[in-house]
């Protein structure tokens, strides 16, 4: 069913998440009941009324549920919204007054990965009650007040998301358009001997077959060391790495074409582990790693070793040596799965001058034309990447891989193509987070102040480096964590194994880190006989401090968000050690801290006045679910006194956005912000020159008012933005149109003098320094060694909040995420071939493995480089939750959990009890 | 779509349907199509599908005359989880039923779909066998009525004919008396269970005269505990008997796979035994 809707039927608000029922993307109604529609054949439906999102909606006027979904917050990357609002439809048509519980229930088993269901259980409950209004009182739309900074106004495109007119790439099609299949390799490691693509050529429909020799000679790819061809050439180095492919008149004859493609491997010994990797016999990865370009020092290195970084500040001998207790322990993180909903899609055009363009799934329009021109040598004029709507990414779509595909196959078949992988693929074939194993010693003396603390780390990077060595480098950076400490010593190592390339992931190494040292400030905690907050408080960075590297704190609320999470779980009212509940369950509280950063790299933006008064905002910034358009043009109308409705943002588009690095590093609001008060500034500037000069007065008599209006500060003229830029537009005086543009660059030197670091990319781009607090309730059962969180209290300081709702969706779609990678989210490789490629066998959090009650805690602490004082918010709430779950877990049931994910069977044998197995 | 290549058929009766299964073409059942569909997509290669979906009297939840409570093949979990017709020593089929994914996946699989495709994980698996539920296997040949546990063989193995059709599952007439229970551990929920128990009881004067133990995920197929007949006269439960717990265990031929470990399948068992056992006696009259 589900291929007749999205392609003769044209009905694209049905969703293809994974083709096997598994993530409920493709809820549709048949006979009023909601099925998975890739699971029902087409043949089987005579006679039968199927209604899908579309048809909920009465000529795009949304049904009161679909309202309420809007409304609520609970619509972000999008993906998953027309399952899910077609679940919540037929729920409340079962139950017109569900509980919470009956929600949570009702939506089970439809994915969503970003919001962690709160605000989408929210807009159920708001639905049932607009369900329960006269027709025509619901959904009053002129609720909405100034829709500027501050105002917790709904995504500005939640309403075509909510209808299911969002266009994703995989909702394009072209004329002429073929569909592109991968070839992946089955071995963890070897030889291509030989490549036949002869008789894939041969069936009938093949228009295009690509391999390695493809690829202009001499290019790789690799964001900080140039180490892999986008096709294999020669070698294999994974299970999962493109090989070949395919172009052809329909997706199942390329898919047939893949098995006529004769690959004659040569199998090599393998490396699966950091120490396989590091053992000294072990077989070596890349023999001409020493040949390949690179961007940064990446250490001294042995063999296998990609990345070997130092960080050094004080003396940790003599700050141990003061020490009365030092603890040391090692902790290990698992490969977690980006699992956006939307997996990996591309589609790519080339004319007949060469140009090639390419709608895709993408973090950073800019990186992928980058990836696509590094890879294929085509000159970046002729590459334009536009970015569609994107379900979701959170790191795994940062670089570039079906894009330069289906440039490949576009150019060879000379016809559009498109490529979308399957679930299997993109979880083979993508990214995952870097697993780690990180040594951590601390020293504290006996009245609770910390003195100094060693690291050391390993991260498995796969088969190429890509992020690797950064990520390595930010778990040295994020060793402290938001403490001071006399002296601190770290180093790092990222390595080569056979398995499928590490990436960034939500966080970016600070997840890995944090849950190590944040576990152990309570072991340490349990040492010194305090209370884990008082610990904490004690030891706490303040603004004015320098972080490791020597960069001053210069804004900072964490203080601030201890209080307010300790405050409201009532951690100060219950006992350390948990609490029995019935004869079989314990609950208990835990605390993590996090210190993260908001910036990195280049930003720009351009803000013009259009003549009828309003403004086009470029910045080239994709909104990949996390709502930064809307949160851009709040700030965008912030500073020039409109609304919202009066910026219009321009599509991500290189050929006319100007430069973003990415959607990444939590650093969206903060930076493009930033260069939005920068460029919105210039046009400020010149209403008020243009304005001076109507007026005839001075430019600094004049002032901004709301509603677009520029008038004198102690006067009755003025002027509309309308009638100025009319002016502006036409007439010979006063300089032309009006135009803003910014650029920003953090610059904050590092300091060697404070802090020695080898091995390490230049931390001067760093930006501002976020932080958050974390307090988690965590119930286990004693039987089973399920640990399920209860409730959690989640206060993060954003400097402040330019659209509360979405602050409070990433907070809870961030800790969520985060509870997957402390409980039960693995990537599980045995021989190097993936164990759970599909969302059967690696499970991510549905409605009812997560509470409902995840209460977003929001301090705002106004950073003074921002022009509204805003800082990021996308990690953060995962960063600090894989502790502060540990630790519940340890207060609950007393035993230190080091590992994870903390499964039922690692809790279990870790806290096994004779009298349970009555042996 | 790849169905165009494969015969799709949609019988009206049982009889048209036995009829195409014995013509020795090797078509294939559809029912809830969580398995058939995307194998069909993935190229799996079928002269012809069955669809079930209109043959009557496959579906829905019946008490018959004679007292036993059949169940149709393509009667869906959702429908199952919303009869009335389950209760006491039946109870724990409609909790099994509730427990099986989600509530989508409820309203497309089929009880009948799951049983064929004899997965020892399955939540209907522990919970039917305990139920001391029989198949009603048709074909042109007339009708067989096997007992669950002669049906399974092993994983993904029954003793289904190629030209048979399961039509129906019935359960005794008397199995509705006493007390049932069925509990469940999976990774999260609507996962697999790794392990499950399902328990009946009969209950005499204060005692249990009867009791009929099924553990699922644990073995190529659920199984029985026999020895859960040495809870016969028992009054009230301190502790499961430790030689009925380690029977269970010993029973148990688990493999490892993503869910778990073999040996957290049998760390679970007795945990999950005692569980039950509480849970169906609170339930007994």
């Amino acid at each position: 069913l589900i291929e007749a809707l999205r392609g003769p039927l044209a009905l694209n608000g049905t969703k293809r998440g994974c083709g096997a029922g598994e993530c409920g993307a493709c809820n549709v109604l048949v006979d009023g009941t909601v099925v998975r529609a890739c699971l029902v054949l087409v043949a089987d439906l005579e006679g039968c009324a199927v209604q899908t999102i579309e048809g909920l909606a009465e000529s795009a006027v949304p049904s009161h549920v679909q309202q309420a979904f809007i409304e609520s917050g609970a619509i972000q990357c999008g993906f998953c919204m027309s399952g899910m609002i077609v679940a919540a439809t037929s729920l409340l048509a079962e139950n017109p007054s569900p509980t919470v519980d009956e929600v949570r229930a009702g939506l089970a088993g439809t994915l969503c990965r970003c919001s962690g269901y709160v605000k989408a259980i929210d807009a159920v409950l708001l639905a049932a009650r607009y369900g329960k209004m006269a027709r025509g009182m619901s959904a009053p739309a002129g609720l909405l007040r100034q829709k500027s900074v501050g105002d917790a106004i709904p995504r500005l495109e939640a309403l075509e998301k909510a209808l299911g007119a969002a266009v994703y790439t995989d909702d394009m099609i072209l004329p002429g358009m073929l569909h592109g299949a991968l070839l992946l390799s089955p071995h963890a490691h070897a030889r291509i001997v030989s490549i036949d693509t002869a008789r894939a050529r041969a069936l009938q429909g093949v228009r295009a077959v690509v391999t390695g020799a493809d690829l202009p000679a001499g290019t790789r790819l690799g964001m900080l060391i140039k180490d892999e061809n986008p096709l294999a050439r020669e070698r294999v180095r994974y299970a999962g790495e493109p090989v070949a492919a395919v172009a052809a008149d329909t997706i199942e004859i390329a898919r047939s074409a893949l098995a006529l493609i004769d690959v004659e491997y040569e199998p090599l010994p393998a490396v699966f582990s950091i120490d396989e990797a590091l053992a000294p016999d072990a077989p070596s990865l890349h023999e001409d790693f020493a040949s390949y370009f690179r961007v940064m020092d990446l250490g001294s290195l042995a063999k296998n070793e990609l990345c070997h970084s130092k960080i050094i500040h004080g003396d940790v001998d003599a700050a141990f040596a003061a020490s009365d207790v030092i603890v040391e322990q090692t902790y290990e993180t698992p490969a977690q799965y980006h699992a956006y909903l939307e997996p990996a899609v591309a589609l790519a055009l080339v004319d007949a001058l060469g140009k090639v363009t390419v709608w895709s799934s993408t973090q950073s329009i800019t990186r992928t034309q980058a990836n696509i021109h590094e890879a294929l040598d085509i000159p970046m004029a002729k590459i334009r990447v536009i970015a569609p709507r994107v379900g979701g990414g959170f790191g795994g779509k940062s670089e570039a891989t079906v894009q330069i595909f289906a440039v490949m196959l576009a150019r060879a078949a000379r016809r559009p193509v498109k490529m979308v992988l399957t679930r299997e693929e993109d979880m083979t074939a993508m990214r995952s987070r870097h697993p780690a194993r990180i040594r951590v010693k601390t020293g504290a003396t006996k009245d609770g102040r910390l003195t100094g603390r060693e690291i050391e780390a390993w991260v498995d990077g796969g088969a190429y480096a890509e992020e690797s060595p950064v990520i390595i480098n930010v778990i040295l950076f994020f060793c402290t964590g938001p403490y001071r400490f006399d002296a601190v010593r770290g180093e790092g190592h990222a390595v080569y194994t056979n398995k499928l390339r590490a990436s960034a992931m939500r966080g970016f190494g600070n997840p890995q880190i944090t849950f190590a040292v944040e576990s152990q400030m309570d072991e340490l905690a349990a040492a010194l006989g305090l209370d884990p907050v008082d610990f904490r408080l004690k030891n706490l960075i303040e603004v004015g401090d320098r972080w490791l590297g020597g960069q001053p704190v210069r804004s900072g609320g964490l203080r601030e968000c201890i209080e307010l999470a300790v405050e409201r779980s009532g951690w100060r009212k219950r006992p350390r050690g948990g609490c029995a509940v019935g004869d079989r369950h314990r609950r208990g509280l835990g605390i993590g801290l996090s210190g993260h950063i908001s910036a990195f790299m280049g930003s720009s933006a351009i803000v013009r006045l259009l003549e009828d008064g309003t403004v086009a905002l470029n910045t080239g910034s994709v909104d990949i679910g996390q709502g930064g358009d809307t949160v851009m043009a709040q700030m965008c109308a912030g500073m020039l006194g409109l609304s919202v409705d009066d910026v219009r943002l321009v599509q991500c588009d290189t050929d006319a956005s100007p430069y973003n690095s990415g959607t990444n590093a939590s650093r969206s609001t903060h930076t493009v912000g930033r260069a939005i008060g920068v460029a919105a500034q210039k046009v400020v500037d010149q209403l008020k020159a243009r304005a001076a000069i109507l007026l005839g007065c001075e430019a600094d008599r004049l002032e901004i008012r709301p509603g677009g209006i520029v008038a004198m500060r102690d006067g009755n003229s003025s002027l509309t933005f309308r009638d100025i830029a009319l002016f502006a537009v036409n007439a010979a005086v006063g300089g032309g149109p009006i135009i803003g543009t910014g650029t920003v660059m953090q610059n904050e030197p590092t300091d060697p003098s404070h802090t020695q670091m080898e091995g390490m990319l230049s931390f001067d781009a760093v930006g501002a320094f976020t932080f958050g607090a974390q307090v988690v309730e965590v119930e286990v059962d004693r039987t089973t060694g399920l640990a399920r969180v209860v409730e959690a209290w989640c206060a993060h300081d954003v400097g402040r909040a330019i659209n509360p709702q979405a602050v409070e969706g990433q907070i809870q779609g961030g800790f969520v995420q985060g509870l997957g990678f402390a409980l039960f989210e693995e990537l599980v490789w045995r021989g190097g071939h993936l164990r759970n490629p599909s969302f059967s066998g690696y499970k991510i959090p549905s409605s009812l493995d997560v509470p409902y009650s995840i209460h977003p805690l929001i301090v705002e602490v106004a950073d003074p480089s921002h022009p509204f004082g805003a800082k990021g918010v996308g990690e953060p709430p995962l960063i600090a939750a894989p502790a502060a779950i540990a630790n519940a877990v340890a207060d609950a049931v007393g035993v230190r959990m080091r590992t994870l994910p903390i499964t039922p069977e690692r809790l279990l044998c870790a806290c096994i009890e004779p009298s349970v197995f009555r042996d | 779509m790849t169905q165009a290549e494969t015969r799709f058929f949609t019988p009206h009766t049982i009889a048209e349907a036995t009829g195409l299964l014995a013509c020795g073409m090797h078509y294939r059942c559809l029912a809830g199509g969580g398995l058939l569909v995307p194998a069909l997509r993935d190229g799996l290669p079928l002269t012809g599908v069955i669809s079930l979906r209109r043959v009557p009297g496959l579906r829905g939840v019946e008490r018959l005359a004679d007292g036993r409570v059949s169940i149709g093949a393509m009667t869906p979990h959702a429908e199952v989880m919303c009869s009335d017709l389950f209760c006491g020593g039946t109870a724990l089929v409609r909790s099994a039923a509730s427990a099986i994914a989600h509530p989508v996946i409820r309203n497309m699989a089929t009880i009948g779909g799951t049983i064929c495709r004899a997965d020892p994980a399955a939540d209907y698996a522990s919970a039917l066998l305990a139920a001391g539920t029989a198949v009603h296997l048709r074909s042109d040949e007339g009708e067989r009525v096997v007992a669950l546990e002669d049906f399974w063989v092993a994983d993904g193995a029954t003793i289904l004919r190629e030209d048979e059709l399961l039509v129906a599952v019935s359960l005794p007439a008397d199995a509705g008396i006493g007390g049932s229970s069925y509990v469940r551990f999976s990774r999260v929920d609507g996962d697999y269970p790794v392990a499950s128990a399902a328990v009946r009881l009969r209950w005499q004067d204060g005692r249990i005269v009867s009791a009929r133990i099924a553990i699922g995920g644990c073995g190529p197929t659920a199984y029985l505990v026999e020895e859960a007949e040495a809870l016969n006269g028992i009054a009230t439960l301190d502790q499961v008997p430790e030689a009925l717990a380690r029977a269970a265990v010993e029973r148990a031929q688990p493999r490892s796979d993503i869910k778990g470990s073999a040996d957290f399948r049998r760390m679970l068992i007795p945990g999950l035994l005692d569980r039950g056992l509480r849970q169906a006696l609170a339930a007994a009259p």
